[in-house]
């Protein structure tokens, strides 16, 4: 038991029937960190985060969260937001965020004034006495955002929680992420977003096929897939740079307005690409080798073992 | 312990508050009110219209004599002499007239009458009460004064002799006697009735709670804060009070009715609304047996709940458990012809069973004292043993979507839950 983690798997294993969820998994998370776990449709982050949150029990392993295994007060202090999206939809936003805040064991007229106060920042305050199913489903989410927070969990297990979002709303539940973080909240987000993730998380845990492939602080695995030779350069260049279509050398190319972000095939040094630049006479402004991004790394070993 | 009752106060409101539950609650009593009702008043209607009837009579005294009956002065049947000529062509003449509704019908009395010759009405409406409650009455004095005349008595005696011999039946109870109409069997009947329907009824309610989950998609979100038999627990009581408090709802504006009713003037001849058998042990047993009635199924029906995705696969699935609900329902009737017999005995024991029919067989008065501990004890035992499946296959089964589980998996489900 180590208090200064908040979650910590040990060996897990769990398959439904014939097909492996989840097989030999470790994971450990230390408490005030965002962390984003990572993975192909299918992998088992769902079944992991299930797992942590004991709605399904492991067939191997063991489980402890925020200091021990998890107990019923345990489970007050964690706020969850199911990749499922779904509300009562008959009952009315305010009293079904009480509800939800009472289930997490906050006294109900706190619940109540707590559900306004966040209704009230997430612009939702005129909808507070609506039926869910009045609302869109936008508004349904955020809805579900504040349950999760609303009894200042020590621990934020979201699922996707950007998923189907428009821009702004993302930013506000970015920013409220970060905060509960700054409150000293531990975070574990799963996504497909690799942007998101990068600009989010200090740690990254990625599952393959049932198994991790990366763990660690994204400065590691940025520093480790550096080490392994993965690189991304950064290109400016007259022209559209007709030499990029070179399927043997480049992988793909994302453009940033000011500059390319160009990913490289597996073992293509850059060097060859300055070189193929050279060739079709194109102008370059700029050339700079940089770690690969999170995308490329996750592709990679998305890609390794196949 | 907050937890649970913040389940039960959401399932109590979001089903007291709907819109169907006012609805029915209002109008429940209103149908059951006109199906006392209406059946009293149209008998009433019935007797006040009068009925007119020719008589064709062979022996030319009985006629005189029906116009001194009680019925015909008190103005509920009118008869008419029958036009002279042929018998047969008169029948046949009157049998028109009934026809193009210009009588009620006609009574044939033939010659013989006074040596065991059968007198014979025939009418469009030959309902029970009319015939036997009024004409046969009628017909019978006449017949016996122009008997009694014949043997040559005064009228006097005469009319001694025709009167017709009152033959009342009274219940024994424990508590003394009470005149008998049938209001036994009724109440018995209803009674087995009502717990029929609210089993049914919030049975049905508890399969739609026990599916929203599933269809609000909101199940992990409760999972991750509650434990599936709290889940489980909050909705069945919440759904339970929701039924008290129909039932309570009911049983004051009945009451109201009948104390009503008891005082009115159209119903001072329902003698069946007086001498009601219903005593408060009955109301209490009763209530016992609503309780554990609607215990026992909402366990069963729950299963069914989170065995189904939606709630149109629910409602096929409940199909068997509602099948176990309809069995005694049939059953009533053995009962109510026998309730000592060893038949209704066993039966009414079975739990599944029980609480639709031991209440018949209590308010026949067919119970032991000792049966009481005795089913009861059967029926906790068989609510605990459903809550212990149904918990298992709720836990299991609320986090399967789409798939629905084969028996042998659901075998499984129980036995490692």
């Amino acid at each position: 038991m180590d208090n200064n983690l908040a979650i910590q798997l040990e060996n897990i294993y769990k398959a439904y029937g014939t097909k492996v969820a989840v097989e030999g998994l470790d994971m450990r998370l230390p408490r005030a960190t965002i962390c984003g776990l990572l993975g192909p449709n299918g992998a088992g982050k769902t079944t992991t985060i299930r797992i942590i949150l004991d709605i399904i029990g492991p067939d191997r392993g063991s489980v402890e969260v925020l200091g021990g295994p998890l107990t019923p007060e345990t489970r007050d202090r964690i706020g969850y937001l199911p990749e499922e999206r779904g509300l009562y939809a008959k009952m009315k936003v305010l009293e079904l965020l009480t509800f939800l805040g009472e289930l997490k064991a906050t006294p109900r007229r706190l619940a109540t004034e707590r559900s306004a106060d966040w209704l009230e920042r997430l612009d939702l305050a005129d909808w507070a006495d609506k039926k869910v199913d009045e609302l869109s489903r936008g508004m349904q989410q955020k809805v579900q955002f504040i349950s999760t927070v609303l009894h200042e969990p020590e621990l934020l297990i979201l699922d996707e929680p950007f998923a189907g979002l428009d821009p702004l709303n993302v930013d506000t539940l970015k920013e409220i992420v970060l905060e509960q973080k700054r409150r000293g909240a531990t975070v574990l987000f799963s996504t497909h977003n690799m942007d998101q993730a990068e600009r989010l998380c200090e740690r990254v845990v990625m599952i393959k096929d049932a198994r991790k492939v990366l763990d660690g602080t994204l400065a590691e695995i940025k520093r480790q897939a550096w080490l392994e030779g993965q690189r991304q350069v950064l290109l400016a260049v007259e022209g559209e740079g007709a030499f990029l279509d070179d399927r043997s050398l480049v992988r793909s190319v994302e453009d940033r307005g000011t500059h390319k972000a160009v990913s490289l095939q597996d073992g293509v040094e850059p060097q060859r690409l300055l070189e193929a630049a050279m060739r079709s006479g194109t102008v370059v402004h700029r050339f700079e080798v940089s770690e690969p991004s999170l995308h490329d790394i996750f592709v990679t070993r998305a890609r390794a073992r196949e | 312990m907050n937890k649970l009752l913040a389940v039960i106060r959401r399932e109590y409101l979001a089903r007291v508050r709907s819109k169907w539950f006012i609805i029915t609650t209002l109008l429940a009593p209103v149908f059951l009110v006109a199906a006392m009702t209406i059946p009293i008043l149209l008998a009433v209607r019935q007797a006040e219209r009068s009925v007119v009837i020719s008589v064709v009579d062979e022996t030319g005294k009985v006629t005189a004599e029906l116009l001194k009956t009680d019925a015909f002065r008190e103005g509920r049947l009118r008869f008419r002499p029958a036009p002279g000529g042929d018998t047969e062509s008169v029948l046949q003449t009157l049998r028109q007239r009934t026809l193009d509704e210009q009588l009620a019908g006609y009574l044939y009395v033939p010659a013989d009458v006074l040596e065991g010759g059968r007198v014979e009405y025939w009418g469009r409406d030959i309902g029970q009460t009319l015939v036997r409650a009024t004409v046969r009455p009628a017909v019978t004095s006449a017949v016996r004064q122009v008997q009694a005349r014949a043997l040559g008595l005064d009228q006097a005696t005469a009319e001694k002799l025709a009167q017709p011999v009152a033959v009342e039946a009274y219940r024994v109870t424990e508590e003394g006697a009470a005149r008998e109409e049938g209001q036994t069997v009724i109440t018995a009947h209803i009674l087995g009735l009502v717990i029929y329907m609210a089993v049914l009824l919030y049975g049905a309610m508890m399969l739609r709670a026990a599916v929203a989950e599933k269809t609000s998609k909101m199940v992990e979100i409760i999972l991750s804060s509650l434990r599936p038999w709290q889940l489980m627990l909050g909705k069945t009581l919440g759904v339970g009070a929701v039924g008290l408090t129909q039932m309570a709802v009911w049983l004051g504006i009945l009451g109201l009715f009948l104390v009503y009713a008891g005082s009115a003037q159209a119903f001072a001849d329902a003698e069946f609304l007086k001498n009601l058998p219903v005593g408060f042990d009955t109301l209490l047993l009763f209530m016992g047996l609503f309780l554990t009635g609607y215990f026992l199924y909402s366990g069963m029906y729950a299963s069914v709940g989170a065995i189904a995705s939606t709630e149109q696969e629910a409602s096929q699935l409940q199909i068997p458990v509602t099948l176990l609900v309809v069995v005694p329902l049939f059953v009533i009737p053995v009962v109510l012809e026998a309730p000592r017999s060893d038949a209704s005995l066993v039966l009414s024991w079975i739990p599944f069973f029980t609480p639709i029919l031991f209440i018949v067989r209590y308010v026949l008065g067919a119970v032991a004292i000792w049966e009481i501990p005795l089913v009861f004890s059967l029926q906790i035992v068989t609510i605990l043993f459903v809550a212990w499946v149904g918990g298992r296959i709720y836990r299991v089964g609320l986090l399967m979507t789409g798939k629905r589980p084969t028996l042998p998996e659901l075998v499984r489900w129980i036995r490692h839950g």
